[in-house]
């Protein structure tokens, strides 16, 4: 099989506006609605298997069976043992994997259009027949114990992992996907082969595709291999209502450090969330801290040197979302920086320059074009319109309803979203810096890292 | 667990993040070659111009989206660098965000973020490369932009100062509260010990805190120009508009003269012999309650049939769950590993492959060194198979065409093949050279370069 790649061929008439009046394709598949983005430019293929529940269903103490389950489909089955699976789907080149949210979980393939059939017969046979046997399941738990241990050698992704509890506790969401040590380890084989025939029979399915025409003989292995039935039942499990404080600054020492992991953020209640102010979150977040001329970018990195990095983000799911600030700084800057923070949320709160309105509309707009340039992304893009059940004209609509923003309304889900008194505060670092908040005049709640392990 | 072609482990230090590193032998490859050994042809319609004072540009057009990429490449990183200005190329690539005279201070961000762009930078040991993706109608701007921080770079001593702190906390992020970036800063340091590789692309403490404006400032003037640059231009353009525009900002800039020459003489005085003391033990604290470990060998510059091969190589052994180490260590029934992997390391002058992993807990380091040997000879005769072979050309295939999915990636595809092989269409030869490639080659340098006692051990722990 012979693909010129002529890039300079390419339409230009396949802009964003018309891009899915020209290539998307809807299909129905054992009852299982099938999306499909043609695109013949590589020959390659991308297939996302949607399923309508997340990790949030998990079993009390058995948390993270959903992510082992899936994580766990090449394990072996009653035909291939770990090994002869991964044998069989690295020769094919095959990249996959999947993703476990609270609320939904996905299962991605992509690899070359010549060898889709192996490739998506394995997958299927897995999905099939996963057998989770014991003496894997075993090894596996020895390995997810060392990386929760390891984590401390990390400290940002310790420090994304303790504030994730704690800014959600209370929300019925603050146990990981990954679970704990201890859940990990209560968790069977039985277990595993009984959340597979769950979301096997019982879960809401959806497909989406991105390759050319040719993949369509993936219909008779969904069909015949994959054997699912679909349900249409979604997940009925929700977060809860948390109310929101700021109380103390949680600290969590580790050992030796020279810098502190600062984090800054909050619980979105589902009775916040609409499609109408989705965008209006972000285009906040993004106005505090996305890319260079954020704000905190500005002020703590090119103003005061006081980091590298500053980030801001706000993102919703179907039921709750979160919002909030990450950066870094030297122990000797740790008070500075909260400081800074807090002094930057309210001054933006209180209102916002023109001029820096108008950048942040264009950069957002923009931005968003790029976002979707990739159709891996563009197809991800889609599954998550779908799961929130909003309508994909939206994506275009992006651009008018940025612009019917006003700095106003922008200064008041800067309050909404980063006031002080809303967020909970986590510091990882050195010890010694308690010392030194407290002298501030913070209040300080010390937790060991290990507890959250 | 179940992602193969896992990103290793590689540095590249930046304006606002960690990138894989491009000459990683994952990332590298190219091949026709599939799971039945059908041909994959691979043509991207590149036009290329050369400027009298030595710019040259090149520039694909993919009308898909009203977008472009804009990537620059300057031939100048870490290893053009003394002791005393450590840490140069990288600290110039922060400054450079400053922009030029034209502009003023604070606006460059503003220009390409408040036209709806992006924009970021690297430094490696070989090189320095700016790029930005905006809206296509934004192209000249964007080209102004960059002519005015080459020409009349604003390098004023408080945002210089600045940036110095901002380098520094950059520098305790990625290396010195982390045990992997630990690790990998003393791998680099002692494979390439008395070698221009030898010394920190994001500098030493002491350097960091000493190198001066001037300094800065006449590396700058050294190496910023167009004779040592590429400029790499994809998306929604016209390669004709491109190449008047360009002309038109950059014509007038003149070519530093006896360019080649410094380049040759700083790197002679130093040269790219491995030190002969090069088998060490090599013991470091860190956080980590397991041992962390790097064993390193002496590798090959990119672009010979034996790097190549060791591409081939290191992917067998250590990329995958299949992989062979992986089998043996992670795998198995008696594991003894958290995690392993293989890397062929290849620098435009030199090179270091190795082998990397963290021990599970209860294994002892020792009785785990002594395994972890044995099985590197074995796997030379054990490891490697036409099947593995296979299996690692497909890999790459993937790999590649994945990445040819947006601007940035093409632009970064051919700009990496020009500035590494002076030759942009290198990805069609690259092609065949690794489909050429036997079995019996791939063993040939594994008893060469693997299965030998001159290497280096790297661990890292608590315990230590």
């Amino acid at each position: 099989m012979k693909y010129i790649l002529l890039l300079s061929l390419i339409s230009t008439t396949t802009f964003a506006k018309n891009y899915l009046d020209d290539n998307l394709r809807k299909e129905t598949w054992n009852d299982i609605e099938v999306i499909w983005l043609e695109d013949n430019s590589l020959p390659t293929y991308d297939v996302a298997f949607y399923f309508s529940e997340g990790a949030i269903s998990d079993r009390k103490g058995k948390y993270g069976e959903t992510e082992l389950m899936f994580a766990g489909l090449s394990f072996g089955t009653r035909r291939y043992s770990q090994n002869a699976i991964a044998e069989s789907l690295e020769f094919y080149g095959a990249e996959y994997g999947s993703r476990v949210t609270h609320e939904y979980s996905t299962f991605s393939v992509r690899g070359l259009v010549k060898d889709l059939i192996p490739t998506m017969k394995m997958i299927c046979h897995m999905f099939d027949d996963a057998t989770y046997p014991k003496k894997e399941l075993k090894k596996t738990k020895r390995r997810v114990s060392s990386g929760f241990k390891s984590m401390v050698t990390n400290h940002s992704q310790l420090a994304n992992h303790i504030f994730r509890y704690e800014s959600l506790r209370g929300s019925g969401i603050e146990q990981p996907t990954t679970g704990s040590i201890k859940s990990i380890n209560k968790i069977t084989s039985r277990d595993l082969t009984k959340r597979l025939g769950h979301f096997n029979k019982n879960v809401k399915k959806r497909i989406y595709l991105r390759g050319p025409k040719t993949i369509s003989s993936l219909k008779e292995i969904v069909m015949n291999d994959c054997r699912w039935k679909q349900s249409k039942k979604t997940s009925t499990a929700i977060a809860k209502k948390k109310q929101l404080k700021n109380s103390s600054i949680i600290f969590v020492p580790v050992p030796n450090a020279n810098q502190a992991q600062i984090r800054i953020g909050r619980y979105i209640n589902k009775s916040e969330i609409s499609f109408e102010n989705a965008e209006m979150k972000s285009f906040t977040a993004k106005f505090i801290g996305g890319g260079f001329t954020s704000r905190l970018v500005q002020r703590l990195r090119v103003e005061k040197g006081l980091t590298y990095s500053a980030g801001a983000y706000a993102s919703e799911q179907k039921n709750y979302g979160r919002s909030g600030i990450s950066t870094f700084t030297k122990n000797e800057t740790v008070v500075t920086t909260l400081n800074e923070i807090k002094k930057l949320i309210d001054e933006n709160s209180q209102g916002i320059p023109v001029e820096l309105f108008k950048l942040n509309q264009k950069s957002a707009k923009g931005q968003y074009l790029l976002s979707l340039e990739s159709t891996s992304d563009f197809l991800e893009t889609l599954l998550f319109f779908d799961h929130i059940n909003r309508p994909y004209r939206d994506i275009y609509n992006y651009s008018n309803k940025v612009d019917s923003y006003s700095e106003v309304a922008l200064a008041k889900m800067v309050k909404e979203l980063f006031d002080w008194d809303r967020q909970t505060v986590l510091i990882l670092g050195n010890k010694k810096l308690i010392k030194s908040l407290r002298k501030a005049g913070y209040k300080v709640v010390e937790k060991n890292y290990k507890n959250y392990l | 667990m179940m992602k193969n072609l896992k990103k290793l482990l590689c540095f590249m230090i930046g304006m606002g993040s960690l990138y894989a590193c491009s000459q990683m032998k994952t990332k590298d490859a190219d091949s026709s070659m599939g799971s039945e050994n059908p041909e994959l042809k691979v043509s991207i319609d590149v036009k290329e111009r050369t400027l009298s004072n030595g710019l040259k540009i090149l520039v694909v057009e993919n009308h898909k989206l009203p977008i472009f990429s804009y990537y620059t490449y300057f031939k100048v990183g870490g290893k053009y660098e003394s002791p005393g200005i450590t840490g140069s190329s990288h600290l110039l690539e922060h400054m450079m965000f400053k922009g030029g005279k034209k502009y003023g201070d604070k606006v460059f961000d503003k220009l390409v973020e408040g036209n709806g762009g992006r924009n970021n930078a690297y430094t490696t040991n070989d090189l320095t490369v700016y790029y930005q993706s905006l809206p296509s109608e934004h192209f000249e701007v964007m080209a102004d932009l960059e002519a005015d921080r080459i020409q009349n770079l604003l390098l004023e001593k408080d945002s210089f100062e600045k940036e110095r702190k901002v380098v520094l906390e950059e520098r305790r992020m990625r290396y010195e509260n982390s045990d992997r970036g630990k690790l990998y800063l003393k791998m680099m340091k002692e494979v390439f010990k008395g070698t221009p590789y030898g010394l920190s692309v994001i500098g030493t403490v002491p350097d960091l805190k000493t190198v001066s404006r001037d300094q800065v400032w006449d590396y700058f003037k050294k190496y910023y120009a167009p004779n040592n640059a590429v400029i790499v231009i994809v998306g929604n353009v016209k390669a004709d508009d491109v190449f008047d525009t360009i002309d038109k900002k950059f014509g007038g800039i003149a070519a530093v003269k006896g360019l080649e020459e410094t380049k040759k003489k700083h790197i002679e005085s130093m040269g790219y012999n491995f030190r002969k003391d090069f088998k060490q033990r090599i013991q470091l604290k860190g956080d980590s309650p397991t041992p962390t470990f790097t064993l390193a060998y002496k590798g090959l510059a990119i672009g010979s049939r034996e790097a190549f091969a060791l591409d081939l190589l290191s992917s067998m052994l250590g990329d995958g769950e299949s992989s062979y180490f992986n089998q043996r260590f992670v795998s198995a029934k008696k594991a003894t590993l958290l995690k392993i992997y293989a890397a062929n390391y290849t620098l435009q002058d030199s090179g270091v492959l190795f082998i990397g992993g963290q021990l599970l807990e209860k294994v002892n380091l020792k009785t785990f060194e002594k395994k972890l040997r044995s099985e590197i000879k074995a796997s030379c005769e054990n490891g490697i198979s036409a099947r593995a072979l296979q299996k690692v050309l497909n890999q790459y295939m993937v790999s590649n065409l994945t990445g040819l999915d947006t601007n940035e990636g093409i632009a970064r595809f051919i700009g990496d093949k020009e500035v590494y092989y002076g030759d942009y269409n290198f990805y069609k030869k690259e092609m065949s050279i690794y489909n050429s490639i036997t079995i019996d080659e791939v063993r040939d340098v594994c008893r060469k370069y693997l299965a030998t006692d001159e290497n280096m051990l790297i661990t890292i722990w608590n315990k230590h």
